[in-house]
């Protein structure tokens, strides 16, 4: 299958995980447009050696989050302590608006407020989490050992749930 | 997973966000690429040829001050000239990697971890680089304007006492404790975070 094909089949299939992906990293809706677009081209380029050394979905999933964490290191520059440890992250203050918001965009809204201040790899641990991935996929696409994967993202989920269930009631 | 804590609906929330996906033309991509490339060498070769110029004038001045016995002068210009040297080697460096034909083989090839790591390094040494760089440079502004002074102190008509290059010396010195400053804490910074992904693996087993 040559590039063009590869892509739009990728494409196709994976655009809303993207999209989703993309949000997760960026919160500024422009720059956020702007990173999804170049995910998209950072993975029609990659396609020009694929050559079947993996899964399409591991390789997708790791050409984007390669890609979001340069823009990530790229942001950072300009605010330097804007990513936060999972130990400084239990006793960040909550920047959530709560104002005219339904309970599940005040969800969303927290959750994604949660995730935009982890660091890279963690972030990558928990995003390919909340997209139903295996550990023993997550380890493929990460390059760290499936036994660690379940230990990070339990501490992850656990700093998140802290967090999470300590504001405000939504509708499950 | 086991013993996880019940964070169950957070998987709803997050599938259920309002997005959506963007499927670009191969063409588009194809032709933004193309567009993208273009710059990076434009770029390239722009800094490549400043750096060459610079190189070429420097170099000039510092011979000129070996013929007419201006130690001062010949201390900061070829201070100058290893400086923009040191640059020229670099940018051609960037030169070559803008002609490769894939500008980023390396994310797709590597995993997130290794990925994010080389990165992190990269810029440490694009920050090592850039240091290494500015510091001869700094110094040999400092020569050149100290080592005017002194060279026209004897001259009658020599205007600026010590006193007018004072600020701008001051200046430079506050600007230089800055930038090396501002360079060390984001260095420390980089280097911590490359020795916590180091204890990651150790750590976390």
């Amino acid at each position: 299958m040559g590039q063009d094909e590869l892509y739009e089949q990728a494409s196709k299939a994976y655009d809303t995980a993207l999209a989703r992906l993309a949000h997760a990293y960026e919160a500024d809706p422009e720059k956020r447009r702007d990173l999804l677009q170049e995910i998209h081209l950072a993975l029609w380029r990659s396609f020009d050696r694929f050559e079947d050394r993996c899964s399409l979905r591991t390789w997708v999933y790791r050409v984007a989050h390669n890609t979001a964490a340069s823009h990530v290191i790229r942001e950072r520059r300009a605010k330097p302590q804007s990513l936060l440890s999972l130990e400084d992250l239990e006793t960040a203050p909550d920047a959530t608006n709560h104002a005219g918001k339904t309970e599940h965009h005040l969800a969303l809204e927290r959750l994604m407020d949660l995730i935009h201040r982890l660091k890279p790899l963690d972030r990558q641990l928990m995003l390919l989490y909340l997209e139903e991935m295996d550990s023993a996929s997550i380890a493929e696409i990460t390059g760290v050992s499936p036994g660690n994967v379940r230990i990070q993202i339990h501490r992850i989920k656990a700093v998140l749930a802290r967090r999470f269930h300590g504001g405000t009631t939504y509708a499950r | 997973m086991h013993d996880e804590p019940p964070m169950n609906d957070l998987g709803p929330i997050w599938k259920n966000q309002d997005v959506h996906g963007e499927s670009i033309p191969a063409q588009q991509l194809r032709n933004r690429a193309h567009k993208l490339q273009k710059r990076a060498r434009r770029d390239a070769v722009i800094q490549f040829a400043i750096a060459l110029v610079c190189l070429l004038i420097f170099g000039r001045l510092a011979l000129h001050t070996v013929i007419s016995a201006d130690w001062f002068g010949f201390a900061g210009w070829a201070l100058a000239t290893v400086s923009t040297m040191y640059m020229v080697v670099q940018q051609f460096r960037v030169l070559k990697t803008a002609w490769a034909t894939n500008l980023s083989p390396d994310a797709a090839t590597k995993t997130c971890f290794d990925f994010y790591r080389s990165t992190l390094q990269q810029n440490l040494e694009r920050m090592r680089r850039a240091t290494y760089a500015a510091l001869p440079l700094i110094l040999s502004i400092q020569i050149l304007v100290v080592g005017s002074v002194i060279r026209e102190r004897a001259n009658p008509y020599f205007v600026p006492p010590i006193e007018a290059v004072l600020p701008f010396c001051l200046i430079m010195v506050v600007w230089a404790a800055w930038f090396f400053y501002g360079r060390s804490r984001s260095a420390r910074r980089i280097r911590a975070e490359i020795a916590s992904l180091d204890a990651f693996e150790k750590d976390v087993s």
